[in-house]
């Protein structure tokens, strides 16, 4: 199979031309980076990545730790409100996805030429010293949708991103001192307590955070009759997981879609704090893609700790761990089940090298008993990644992935992928990606395992 | 609900593990206020110590210089050991992520700024520092490095300006009392010419100026157009710098003011190629602001 467009060809020419044309020595930079007059590489690793001052920085509500708006020049003040005096410093563009891919080794085998898959708008930054604001749209392009029956399509989409939220700094209200504000000596060094409140990733805190990849989600593909063929690739440990699963709506969901906590962004409320190396987290999400109502009136409540460590020796890391309970948030036939799902994410960051992964249980109760017998109701996912800047402007990825699914015993089966990607960073900002996802284990009909190879070719173009 | 006993142990697992670390964290946190009480305590006694010696009639530099010999007294007996202790704080809470916790330029986040080529945060133990107002080789004064601190390095540094003052202030005192471990010099031993007079901006000032970017060889790394190209040279660790494009403003990492320019020319930028021009001024420093006058024109200024 062979897809090719005009718009396609565009594109393609578009990815060789704009390296070219820029000057290798700019800093090219979407919104915060603008804002502050400094390069993408400050807080993150490399884009989308974050490294501990980006980590600090989102920490904050989107301000440099302890500055509390620390660019008023490029701010009007109208009491305790703050607009932006340009829209560049709150506006910035993402499309990441593949643009070329090469399926082998299953059925079917296929080769495709596309657009990058996802464009992302963001608008960031903040009201007040103490409300700040991240608003995301979207538009994907070929995204797998759950129908109902175990059935699912394509759909091309346009809207709300993966988050969409306001975050409000209670340490003021609370404490009776901004957060991370050092003007009293005494009490604990506390950042925080921050309320986000709309759609959001709580997993942006873990130590493992879904939405910051390298390895960018390979979309996966369904026939003209609705049945899949095969599943996106996208982090195990953040996995559905199980085998003929409903959301709460009556939706098929998708096995390896990121749900609950690891969800890419559902809607639901979030409250975390630091205190030293300690992060605390709690929320309660709606319900997985349960939009802003929930039919089930049942919410899904987390919590998550994390300590962080180091911090000379270019050395830090985290290690985090997470239970979560989804109340009546999924469906075998027709009955509303409990989700339970809890684990564990460390990351290592040394030098240039950045290491992190993530091991997620998940069980399942109240199942129907006429249905028990023939599902599994517990599942393991595990994800393990390995990032290396081998040059200023190379990145070398490794990632594994396994699945030990649940569901129903005639449909499931395990999956185990191999992933090395190279990326080529242009400037900071703009990178092409090659890379082979092998699937280490049995190759099969099974649309988690009918591949031996996925080769892919990509864009991650951030502005 | 219908959690299982494994279920509910494991939960129970969880929050213990949540528990003590709550409990560590607080424990922590007594320690530090008791350390913090027993040092604010020897603050409140020192000053009583001032007043009673008053009283007597003593003298008090004598009085002072014996506590300064009583164990564990002399740090509090100096006046600005609060405003240290304050710049810890906040060191501790945002420089530390780049510039170490030692002040070793190897915070968690250093590596990734530049990872094989210039600029990495400052390894203030190592005693060299490019933005100065003072000659190439010395130390800075507490003002260059709060100048730092308050405008921050453009595309690197954030400006920490809403610090405000005095919290910028202490944490230059922090750096310099804990890292760099020297006294400051108080004064420069280079003779800045004012910007007023015959010094201020004229067409011929800035045409002089670009005859001496010739003879003083700064087209030479720069380029003749001042955009410098690709010229790959080396810092003082070995890694990989180019000169700056003198026609970009956002590229200057010292202030792109007409007194940032001069200073740089004087002073130079440690551990970097850029030499200071203070000896090349000697007796005509007022000539250094024809070649800002030039460098500004460049920029369409």
């Amino acid at each position: 199979m062979l897809k090719l467009s005009q718009v396609t060809v565009f594109f393609l020419i578009l990815g060789v031309l704009i390296p070219l044309f820029f000057p290798a020595s700019a800093k090219a930079i979407p919104a915060f980076a603008r804002k502050y007059d400094m390069s993408c590489t400050s807080c993150h690793t490399k884009p989308p990545r974050l490294n501990a001052f980006g980590e600090a920085f989102h920490m904050a509500g989107y301000q440099i730790p302890q500055t509390k708006e620390g660019e008023l020049r490029k701010k009007r003040q109208i009491g305790r409100i703050y607009s932006e005096k340009e829209l560049l410093n709150i506006f910035a563009l993402r499309a990441t996805g593949n643009f070329a891919e090469s399926v082998s080794g299953g059925n079917p085998v296929e080769t495709n030429l596309a657009l990058p898959r996802e464009i992302e708008l963001y608008f960031g930054g903040t009201f007040t010293d103490d409300i700040s604001y991240f608003f995301n749209f979207s538009n994907e392009i070929d995204t797998i949708e759950g129908i109902e029956n175990n059935l699912f399509e394509e759909k091309t989409a346009f809207g709300l991103g993966k988050e969409f939220f306001l975050m409000f700094d209670l340490g003021p209200a609370i404490l009776r001192k901004p957060s991370g504000n050092m003007s009293s000596m005494s009490g604990p060094m506390m950042m925080g307590p921050m309320i986000m409140v709309g759609k959001v990733d709580p997993s942006t805190n873990f130590s493992y955070s879904t939405n910051r990849q390298f390895v960018i989600n390979s979309p996966g593909r369904v026939d003209k009759n609705g049945n899949i063929q095969r599943f996106t690739l996208a982090p195990y440990a953040f996995a559905a997981k199980f085998f003929g699963l409903q959301t709460g709506e009556g939706k098929s969901l998708e096995v390896t879609r990121s749900v609950l906590y690891n969800s890419a962004g559902d809607f639901g409320l979030d409250v975390h704090a630091m205190m030293g190396r300690f992060m605390f987290q709690a929320g309660l999400m709606q319900g997985i893609e349960a939009g802003t109502t929930d039919i089930n009136e049942k919410k899904d409540p987390y919590l998550m700790a994390r300590m962080n460590f180091g911090g000379t020796n270019y050395f830090s890391g985290s290690v985090s761990g997470l239970v979560n309970w989804g109340n009546d948030t999924a469906m075998v036939g027709n009955q509303l089940i409990d989700w339970f799902r809890y684990g564990f994410a460390g990351n290592v960051k040394y030098e240039l090298l950045d290491i992190y992964g993530a091991i997620i249980w998940d069980e399942l109760s109240g199942l129907p008993s006429s249905i028990a017998e023939n599902f599994d109701d517990s599942a393991m996912g595990l994800t393990i990644e390995g990032d290396l800047i081998i040059t200023d402007q190379h990145l070398l990825s490794l990632r594994y992935d396994q699945m030990e699914a649940g569901g129903f015993l005639s449909q499931k089966a395990d999956g185990k992928t191999l992933t090395l990607q190279v990326r080529k960073y242009y400037r900071d900002n703009f990178a092409l990606y090659f890379r082979d996802t092998v699937n280490v284990g049995t190759v099969s009909d099974n649309p988690l395992q009918n591949f031996r190879h996925l080769i892919a070719m990509g864009i991650d173009f951030d502005f | 609900m219908h959690f299982s006993n494994k279920k509910i142990g494991q939960t129970g697992l969880f929050i213990f593990v949540i528990t003590l670390s709550i409990a560590t964290q607080v424990r922590s946190q007594e320690m530090d206020h008791s350390t913090m009480n027993m040092e604010k305590s020897e603050v409140k006694e020192d000053k009583s110590v001032d007043h009673s010696s008053m009283d007597m009639g003593t003298d008090m530099t004598k009085e002072k210089g014996d506590m300064k010999n009583m164990p564990g007294m002399g740090k509090m007996n100096d006046p600005d050991a609060m405003a240290v202790m304050r710049g810890k704080m906040i060191f501790q809470m945002s420089c530390f992520l780049c510039h170490g916790a030692k002040g070793e330029g190897d915070g968690p986040a250093a590596r990734f700024i530049g990872p094989y080529s210039h600029p990495r945060p400052n390894n203030f133990t190592m005693g060299i520092f490019k933005f100065r107002s003072t000659e190439s080789g010395d130390l800075p004064m507490l003002k260059d490095l709060m100048r730092t601190i308050r405008e921050g390095i453009p595309g690197y540094m954030p400006s920490f300006r809403n610090v405000g003052e005095e919290g910028i202030k202490s944490v230059a005192m922090y750096i310099a009392k804990e890292f760099i471990q020297e006294e400051l010099p108080t004064t420069t031993t280079i003779k800045y010419a004012k910007h007023v007079g015959p010094y201020t901006y004229s067409a011929k000032s800035a045409w002089r100026g670009g005859l001496l970017f010739k003879i003083m060889k700064c087209s030479e790394c720069h380029g003749d157009d001042g955009k410098a190209g690709r010229m790959d040279l080396k810092d003082e660790r070995k890694l990989m710098i180019h000169p700056i494009d003198l026609t970009r403003q956002e590229t200057f990492g010292n202030g792109t003011s007409h007194e940032d320019i001069y200073r740089t020319i004087m002073t130079g930028l440690d551990g970097t190629p850029m030499p200071g021009y203070n000896d090349s001024f000697l007796g005509e420093e007022g000539s250094a602001w024809d070649l800002v006058h030039y460098i500004l024109s460049l920029q369409g200024r």
